[in-house]
């Protein structure tokens, strides 16, 4: 993502009413870590887990866009949507994520992904740690559009079709996912497709070990792990 | 301008979709500057547009589309006149 398009990002967070004063600051000190140049050795995320066992119901609109899977030939142009690195999207590929773009007159201007499990799902490591999930369960972990389309709704079309499509067709029973706990357009594009959202992670790493703090289900847990390793070691109760 | 009778019908679905309070939509009101209307209200907007106005909105036409008086003006373009709105002109 560009330096203008996260400054932007940050403008709108910080601007927003329905952010609260700590949201906020927490907000401002995860994007410092990362303009000071500590991020990875410090790093601050707060991020809300969205879960759904239950398709979408299907808009009637837009039925001039066309939804597929992706393959190995759209790497090239995926990558343009939003900075991609073309080895990691053909490794997704190769390993059986399933990923889903828009078409609007021929051009791919959105695409959204989702991993399998039970097979751990590796590309949050940086963020928390790898966990194991259920089979049957999918991890909604990547979307993006291109900049002329946002806000038209013509992800939120391509996100419901695909969903429809990861539990009709590839048999999941549940759907989760993570979302930065200030993005409130993407928390609320999934709560109006029936997302809930049982609870929220902290995680701060700070040299070689990363503390998480789960709050959910009216309790909290914790954990402390080394960077290198994806084994946490649990703690007791705050 | 858009017509009138339109300009209603339309305040009164985006007002549906985004829960936003009719009184408070204007001809320049829009997912900028406008609680609730999000693009999961936008999509539910245009889909409704079709329905109730006989349209067919394309996709590149809903992405120009930024405001309340942009989607009425389309649909006055767009529509085959609507008898409420015949009424309303006396023709």
């Amino acid at each position: 993502m560009s330096l203008r398009r996260r400054f932007e990002h940050l403008t709108e967070e910080l601007s927003r009413d329905d952010n609260s004063l700590g949201d906020k600051v927490l907000r401002i000190a995860q994007r410092g870590t990362v303009a000071l140049g500590l991020s990875p050795r410090v790093s601050i995320n707060r991020l809300m887990i969205v879960e759904t066992s239950s398709p979408p119901k299907p808009f009637r609109g837009m039925r001039d866009v066309i939804v597929r899977r992706a393959t190995e030939r759209d790497v090239g142009v995926l990558c343009t949507i939003d900075d991609g690195d073309p080895a990691r999207i053909r490794g997704w590929l190769a390993r059986g994520d399933l990923a889903y773009v828009a078409e609007l007159d021929g051009e791919v201007v959105c695409h959204t992904w989702f991993h399998p499990g039970p097979t751990p799902f590796e590309g949050d490591r940086a963020v928390c740690a790898d966990w194991a999930l259920d089979a049957g369960t999918f991890w909604s972990f990547k979307g993006a559009s291109r900049a002329d389309v946002r806000e038209s709704g013509l992800f939120v079309k391509l996100f419901q079709e695909a969903l429809r499509e990861v539990f009709e067709v590839h048999g999941a029973r549940r759907v989760q996912g993570f979302i930065a706990h200030t993005n409130h357009p993407s928390l609320i594009m999934h709560e109006r497709l029936g997302f809930t959202i049982p609870g929220s992670f902290l995680a701060i790493g700070v040299g070689g070990l990363k503390w998480i703090r789960w709050d959910g289900g009216g309790r909290t847990r914790q954990w402390l792990l080394p960077r290198a390793s994806s084994t946490a070691i649990p703690l007791p109760p705050p | 301008m858009p017509d009138s009778v339109i300009l209603d019908r339309v305040r009164a679905l985006v007002s549906y979709y985004s829960g936003a309070a009719e009184e408070g939509l204007s001809t320049d009101s829009s997912p900028k500057n406008t609680a609730g209307w999000d693009s999961v209200a936008n999509l539910g907007i245009m889909s409704a547009v079709e329905d109730e106005f006989g349209v067919t909105v394309a996709t590149r036409d809903v992405i120009k589309l930024r405001t309340l008086g942009d989607i009425a003006a389309y649909v006055e373009a767009n529509a085959n006149p609507l008898p409420a709105a015949k009424s309303a002109s006396g023709t």
